[in-house]
């Protein structure tokens, strides 16, 4: 069955009311440069309503992909949002998603890309998947790493941080690499 | 002052320009994506592409036919789009086959680079292809591009998987190659 839903979160379209929640958290310092807006918003000032307001509205209109609130399962509690787009190619799409600072380091970000790359492998024709991050931030290439992505090149002097340039890191994720992964987890599982 | 290099002028796109650029676009030789379009495109469609472009100061893109200077001749054109001002733009180029292996498509991005580096002040300039077209990758490592992505097996073309490529060419870069050229752009960093 094809489901957006672990045993602690669920995935479901993002919506007007999640303006409040997005807004409270996308402005957390803890975000700066890393808090996944659509082209064009900017990645570092304080966001207004209004500008959180479109981010929504452009993520409600996506027509090739998908934007996905990420909640607890139990509470409802908004707890991120995450992204899988896959412009004219569904060969090639992206992923993104972006945990709360009070939420993360607690496995709701794994849960949620294990979720988006089922979908993506299982049902759609995505070959190779993809995603982005600034090279300074460590975490987030440790944990692309972790779930086996490879870094795939830099986009050079994508960026100025604390007066020094920085690149954007690219990752990618081949279909046969995820399935290998899987098998391995299933016979992980089943050695315990 | 035109934008003009020893073999080609750029110049704005015109109405006489459509039937070439349609012949550029349903060629699977030229029309230069990693995404094969259908060769089916008609001139009333880049009519109405033509005709939609809007007066604007706020622009993002820049979209040149190449003309020969010698003969005053359609060769092709060459774009830049997705503008961030002062920073960055992505470029690209469709040369009609008559004026391949002329220089020519060298001399447009010459001409494009200059603009861009001198005139916009960017900060890097880059560009989209693939491993299966490697005259496009000769092209841009002759400016001093270089492959800085490698997207594995991300681009079907041709019955073949590629990989897809994100070329870049830093300011630095460029003016290090271009030493009749002085670089008064403000450091960032």
């Amino acid at each position: 069955m094809l489901t957006f839903q672990n045993q602690d979160v669920l995935l479901r379209a993002i919506e007007p009311q999640d303006v409040e929640g997005l807004l409270t958290y996308l402005n957390h310092p803890a975000l700066t440069g890393r808090r996944y807006l659509p082209w064009g918003f900017p990645g570092e000032l304080p966001l207004s309503r209004q500008q959180v307001e479109k981010a929504v509205e452009k993520w409600r209109g996506e027509e090739r992909g998908a934007h996905l609130a990420i909640t607890l399962r139990v509470s409802g509690e908004l707890i991120g949002h995450a992204a899988m787009t896959w412009g004219w190619d569904p060969h090639c799409p992206d992923v993104a998603l972006v945990i709360a600072p009070a939420h993360q380091r607690q496995g709701y970000g794994s849960d949620t890309l294990a979720i988006l790359l089922r979908y993506l492998f299982e049902n759609t024709p995505a070959h190779n998947v993809s995603s982005w991050m600034g090279d300074w931030n460590e975490a987030a290439r440790a944990f692309a790493q972790a779930h086996g992505f490879q870094e795939c090149g830099r986009w050079r002097r994508d960026g100025l941080r604390q007066g020094a340039y920085y690149d954007t890191v690219q990752v990618d994720l081949l279909k046969a690499e995820w399935l290998a992964l899987q098998k391995k987890e299933v016979g992980d599982g089943a050695g315990r | 002052m035109a934008l003009e290099g020893k073999l080609v002028i750029l110049r704005e796109e015109r109405q006489e320009d459509l039937r070439p650029l349609v012949d550029l676009r349903n060629d699977l030789d030229t029309q230069a994506w990693s995404k094969t379009l259908p060769p089916d495109y008609t001139e009333h469609m880049y009519l109405q592409r033509y005709e939609g472009r809007e007066f604007s100061y706020q622009r993002d893109d820049g979209r040149f036919i190449i003309e020969s200077k010698e003969s005053g001749e359609f060769a092709g054109t060459i774009s830049y789009t997705g503008l961030e001002p002062r920073w960055t733009a992505m470029i690209g180029i469709m040369l009609d086959k008559k004026f391949w292996g002329g220089g020519y498509a060298f001399d447009a991005q010459e001409v494009l680079l200059e603009f861009l580096f001198q005139e916009l002040g960017l900060r890097v300039v880059r560009l989209f292809t693939h491993s299966g077209n490697p005259r496009a990758v000769g092209l841009a490592e002759k400016s001093g591009f270089r492959v800085s992505v490698r997207q594995r097996e991300s681009v079907f073309k041709g019955g073949q998987l590629y990989d897809n490529l994100m070329m870049d060419l830093l300011r630095e870069e460029y003016y290090a190659a271009h030493p009749d050229l002085e670089d008064n752009l403000p450091p960032v960093d």
